[in-house]
């Protein structure tokens, strides 16, 4: 039996809603060895963030352990009462939040946060030597300069520069463990790796054991010596890294490995390699007839100080029939450029022909009738559906809007979409609280196809969804344009997805096209220093 | 319009609430509608109930009411008993059917209220709320503002200055007073509303301003809307009840029941139920609107 | 707008730290900008009330000749009414008259009164220090038992506690002001003989009505209150990374979710001052004390216009100053705004 400094027997987690209780974790047994990193990995709903919380003792007040122990340092710390449990928070377990914008108190200082913690665990140090330490641990966090921050708020911050002084936080009282949370999945991938980065180096500097809770394979294989996989509250196979992701056991697992293309033989693959192993096939000749063309556009959001400037002479072509992808980080204009693109902003200089029309020049009247021949699909499934509409109502929304044909015909249209899409006739009476996200998914692509447009912009298709359903609605997205013949703008943070469905990329980067040509171009022969650290990620 | 990613947003501490693939069928049994809804719309619907046996009370008092509320049927200050079940005034007039017939003036008179409230605060919500930060928004704060600074009571106070005493002005008065509170609400509702992603991509699917509005808003922002209506209704019958009291609402023989109230103060010492009752009957109805308001509220 | 990322790319860190002089103008920027707001919701208040009083058909001359009581139609020949219109200044145009209002509103005064002659400021000195007291006494000891009644709904383990403290405010909010007063009145001072029933004089006749008013708006402020904390109490820094340090709960609430909680308080605190003033005029007659709102009603009933606009007039100053210094302290003390304020001068509740 290995040394483990955390051993979880038997586990089982519930939440009493309303009158039912559900099980999110049942009988869950890990083991922790010290000095280790080891990840839990899971989709949404595998329970990987309620097993977490159960460790630390911060379930929500719905939540309860029934059944199970868990031994830290040998004890069963669930026989302790919420008072004796609570010295070992800070002390003993630190804890990494997953949602770095949130989690630190928008009114006090960084620095009264930093301070607040050896208060709460009562350290002998005095105040001058908590300084100094606070201090050392900032600049071990990666800041440069930690002086000037410790009198600045929150919200004066970026979420990279929050996670990593709630990364500081956790490790501040030099706990035996830290547990981190998904503690990158809210930042751009770039920022991520640098809060990955800091993680790494206190713990090998204050000798910890970490646990990281994440739903990305290619992270856990790069960062964890050991991984436990998580699926609906039971753990489906626990080993080190290597052995279990170069021969999985259990079908869960090889499903996983399956739906992420970077991971592959135990070990992480470039997405210059996962692009060159990707079968595409005989690519078609892209066609010379452009449906997307922007010249020089800029488009600047306030005046002022408080301005930001979001596209910054931004050209691009589209041909038509192929997909094209715009590839930027958050902030970089991509979303902007999707909107222009709509006709939901307007652009402030530079012109924008969307089938051969000026958006800009449009009136009213002719940009809904433009919109007839171009659709899209929002990037949240679960803001992008009215809820009390029924999915004929929504899907049936722009025939109704246009009214295309008879109320019969619309009908039959909807029925034919729904099967499309691969979602059962029957789905047309239920409303999308009733659905999951992949499922919303496919009514939003639904709505947009009803009135059988010829370009479609996709705001970060999948990015709302867990990574074995990002594969199910890319797949079917692709299906779908080479029966219809459709164009896509692709609008996405991932790389990886580029990588697998377009046949153009352009890469942007506040406001500005950095890298733009053939994905082949791209992808394997980036120019730009931009660009490649994006794909050495 | 900063771009966002959201990878998996795995679901912090709440299990499977937006998963999909394996836990797909999880999620959809549980996003069916769950028992405490259920119990929640029960719970409004008795509510209702209630409410709506209160409006046929009001429409017609002579169902509910045993005496004539205006005949000297009895002892002067008769205790409550078997036949005057809230007791007699100081001229013997039977005070169970003087606040029965009373419910007819405060309900209608908050009524009213509430529909001057509604519809002005409503158009100058919406026609602020369209364009936030144009001038006519600036204007119509400034205005709503105004409105505000003066405290209800006195504002209804200079209005029946002018246009004289009765239920009727003091009604519109209120009105008028809580007006701000529903343009302030609509305009933020306004607001609010053009953010929601379902309704851009409404717009992008074709659909027009008035469809956007009726299938989309309209449905989305009714309950907070409705919560509030319940509400401010409470505070009209409390403010007209106010203005009674103090003599601008109804003249005395009425059975408003400010102006019982108002009477019954002078006999207080002696005959505690003439002024104490009505208060109480006027506190059950508002708490019955403020209860349907936090129903409704939840219930969104 | 679902997950926040790096949004700020360009990080505040790389640009300098804000210079004092430029702190000390965003300050000063504020303050005009709230001032020059204030202003104009007097101007429109003042010219609201002036028009609603002065423009319609009610007749200030009729309660001068002496139907002091009656708000109805007499029946007086033509003649005497005009005489009498050019002794008040009533027979002067219409926007004359506004415009000598405006005039004497920045002299401080407020013309005079149409019934007894007096100037209406020195009505408004006799009536207001008493009203003053009331309200200013109810609203000290309403703001402690406001924060009292919300820790009272958060902080208790007992679920059943927490209900029932959350449950008291929602329920006093529902009673009618004026009998509660009248409920207090019976209570304590006829059935248990405690305190006066009334009047203006001795100290003991202000227990019972700013007991009422106290309660009244301790209710209100707690209301806004817990619904705050119990959002406070939600988020990711109370709910997680607090805990986490070793924080007990009632720690987070008292360090971190009370100071932050306050800041929507302060924001409704302004408004609610107003509707405490109205409640006062009420509780005022109820107890019939002498003060703004006995001279309010008193003037209603004799139409005496011009000392009912001067009431309006100096209310609607009151709640304007005290929202002005409410919004300018809010958004000096709230880090989150103190950078947004100097950009945008729109924070209103």
């Amino acid at each position: 039996m290995t040394d483990a400094i955390l051993r979880v027997t038997d586990l089982t987690v519930t939440y009493r809603r309303d009158d039912q209780v559900d099980t999110a974790l049942d009988a869950v047994s890990i083991e922790v060895p010290r000095g280790k990193v080891t990840a839990i990995i899971g989709e949404s709903g595998s329970g990987k963030s309620t097993l977490a919380h159960a460790i630390v003792r911060l379930l929500p007040h719905n939540g309860g352990i029934p059944a199970g122990a868990i031994d830290f340092e040998g004890e069963n710390v669930l026989e302790r009462s919420d008072k004796a449990f609570r010295p070992l928070r800070g002390r003993h377990v630190g804890f990494v939040p997953q949602d770095p914008i949130a989690s630190l108190n928008p009114t006090r200082t960084i620095g009264a946060q930093l301070r607040e913690s050896f208060k709460l665990a009562h350290s002998p140090l005095s105040p001058a030597a908590v300084q100094e330490r606070i201090l050392t641990d900032l600049r071990d966090v990666g800041f440069t300069d930690p002086e000037t921050l410790l009198t600045r708020y929150p919200h004066e911050l970026s979420g990279g520069m929050r996670q990593r002084i709630l990364v500081a936080i956790a490790f501040s009282q030099r706990p035996a463990l830290v547990i981190a949370d998904e503690p990158t999945s809210a930042l751009d991938v770039l920022v991520g790796q640098d809060v990955l980065r800091s993680i790494h180096e206190a713990r090998t500097k204050h000798d910890s054991t970490v646990v990281l809770i994440t739903h990305d394979l290619a992270l856990a294989s790069r960062n964890a010596d050991h991984v436990i996989v998580l699926q609906r509250g039971v753990v489906a196979e626990a080993g080190p890294v290597a052995e279990v992701f170069a021969d999985p056991q259990h079908e869960y697992t090889r499903a996983l490995l399956a739906s992420s293309a970077r991971v592959a033989e135990g070990r992480v693959l470039s997405i210059a390699e996962a692009y060159a192993r990707h079968d595409r096939g005989t690519a078609p000749a892209l066609s010379t007839d452009v449906a997307i063309r922007l010249d020089g556009v800029h488009k600047r959001f306030g005046s002022g100080r408080g301005g930001t400037v979001a596209m910054e002479g931004v050209s691009l072509e589209v041909p038509r029939g192929s997909t094209f992808a715009l590839v930027g980080e958050s902030g970089s204009g991509k979303t902007t450029t999707s909107r222009v693109i709509l006709g939901l902003e307007s652009a402030d200089a530079g012109t924008v022909q969307v089938l051969g029309q000026d958006v800009g020049s449009l009136k009213r009247k002719q940009l809904r009738d433009l919109r007839r021949r171009v659709q899209v699909v929002y990037q949240s499934p679960f803001e992008s559906l009215n809820p009390r509409l029924s999915l004929r109502g929504i899907i049936g929304e722009p025939l109704d809007a246009f009214k295309v044909g008879t109320p019969t015909e619309r009908a039959a249209r909807v029925a034919e979409l729904l099967e499309l899409v691969q979602l059962p006739a029957a789905y047309a009476e239920r409303r999308p609280r009733e659905l999951s996200g992949g499922q919303r998914q496919r009514v939003a692509i639904a709505r947009a196809l009803a009135i059988q447009p010829e370009v479609v912009v996709l705001d970060e298709p999948v990015s709302a969804l867990d990574a074995t359903v990002q594969a199910q609605v890319l797949d079917l997205l692709g299906e779908i344009q080479r029966e219809l013949g459709l164009t896509y703008f692709l609008v996405t943070h991932d790389l990886a997805v580029v990588a697998d469905v377009a046949q153009t990329v352009a890469v942007m980067r506040r406001g500005r096209i950095v890298e733009q040509g053939t994905t082949d171009q791209v992808i394997l022969r980036a120019e730009d220093t931009y660009t490649k650290a994006l794909l050495a990620v | 319009m900063t771009d966002t990613l959201l990878p998996d947003t795995p679901v912090g501490v709440g299990a499977a609430k937006t998963g999909s693939g394996p836990v797909a069928a999880a999620v959809a049994r549980a996003a069916e509608p769950p028992r405490r809804r259920r119990r929640r719309l029960k719970e409004i619907h008795v509510h209702l109930l209630l409410l709506a046996a209160l409006v046929v009370i009001a429409v017609f008092p002579t169902l509910v009411a045993t005496h004539d509320p205006f005949e000297l049927d009895g002892i002067p200050f008769t205790s409550p008993n078997g036949t005057h079940f809230f007791g007699t005034d100081e001229i013997g007039r039977d005070l169970y059917s003087r606040v029965v017939h009373g419910l007819q003036i405060s309900l209608f008179s908050a009524t009213l209220a509430v529909v001057v409230a509604l519809v002005l605060g409503s158009v100058v919500g919406i026609l602020s709320g369209l364009r936030p930060g144009s001038w006519l928004d600036r204007v119509l704060g400034v205005g709503t503002e105004a409105v505000m600074a003066v405290p209800a009571v006195l504002l209804a106070l200079a209005v029946i200055t002018t246009y004289g005493r009765g239920a009727f002005v003091a009604a519109i008065a209120i009105g008028l007073g809580e007006a701000t509170g529903f343009a302030r609400l609509v305009r933020g509702v306004v607001i609010q509303s053009s953010t929601f992603t379902f309704v851009e991509a409404a717009r992008t699917c074709g659909a027009g301003p008035i469809r956007t509005i009726t299938r989309h808003i309209v449905p989305n922002v009714f309950h907070p809307v409705l919560s509030y209506t319940a509400l401010q209704f409470g505070l009209a019958l409390l403010a007209i009840g106010s203005l009674s009291y103090l003599g601008f609402g109804e003249a005395p023989p009425s059975p408003e029941w400010g102006v019982l109230i108002a009477g019954g103060q002078k006999y207080l010492a002696h005959a505690w139920w003439v002024a104490i009752i009505p208060g109480l009957a006027l506190t059950a109805v508002v708490v019955l609107l403020n209860r349907i308001a936090y129903l409704l509220q939840e219930d969104h | 707008m679902t997950t926040t990322t790096d949004t700020t790319e360009p990080t505040p860190l790389e640009t300098p730290a804000t210079p004092r002089s430029t702190v000390v103008r965003d300050v000063s920027r504020v303050v005009a900008g709230r001032l020059v707001h204030a202003a104009l919701v007097i101007y429109a208040a003042y010219s609201a009330s002036f028009f609603l009083l002065f423009v319609l058909p009610g007749d200030a001359v009729l309660a001068r000749i002496g139907t002091t009581d009656t708000v109805g139609v007499a029946d007086i020949s033509d003649l005497d009414l005009d005489v009498l219109r050019d002794e008040v200044g009533l027979s002067d145009s219409l926007w004359t008259q506004y415009w000598n209002g405006i005039a004497g509103l920045f002299r401080g005064d407020l013309g005079s009164s149409l019934v007894n002659d007096r100037a209406v400021t020195d009505l408004l000195a006799e009536a207001l220090p008493n009203t003053l007291a009331l309200a200013g006494l109810s609203l000290l000891l309403s703001v402690p038992l406001g924060f009292l009644l919300a820790l009272l709904a958060v902080n208790p383990r007992s679920r059943l506690v927490r209900s029932f403290a959350a449950l008291v405010p929602s329920a006093y909010v529902s009673l009618p002001v004026f009998w509660i007063g009248i409920l207090f009145i019976y209570l304590f001072s006829i059935t248990l003989g405690w305190f006066p029933s009334g009047g203006s004089q001795s100290a003991s006749a202000l227990v019972l009505p700013v007991a009422v008013l106290a309660l009244l708006g301790a209710a209100q402020f707690a209301q806004v209150l817990i619904s705050s904390l119990r959002t406070e109490l939600g988020t990711t820094y109370a709910s997680v990374t607090a805990p986490a340090k070793g924080a007990s709960r009632f720690y987070t609430l008292w360090h971190h979710c009370l100071r932050n909680a306050a800041f929507p308080f302060l924001a409704v605190f302004g408004l609610r001052v107003g509707q405490l003033l109205g409640g006062t005029v009420v509780i005022e007659v109820v107890f019939s004390r002498t003060g703004i709102g006995r001279l309010m009603v008193d003037s209603v009933k004799a139409v005496d216009l011009t000392v009912v606009l001067g009431l309006v007039v100096v209310l609607a100053i009151v709640y304007v100053v005290v929202n002005m210094l409410v919004d300018i302290g809010y958004s000096l003390l709230d880090p989150r705004l103190r950078r947004r304020a100097s950009t945008t001068q729109e924070v209103t509740s």
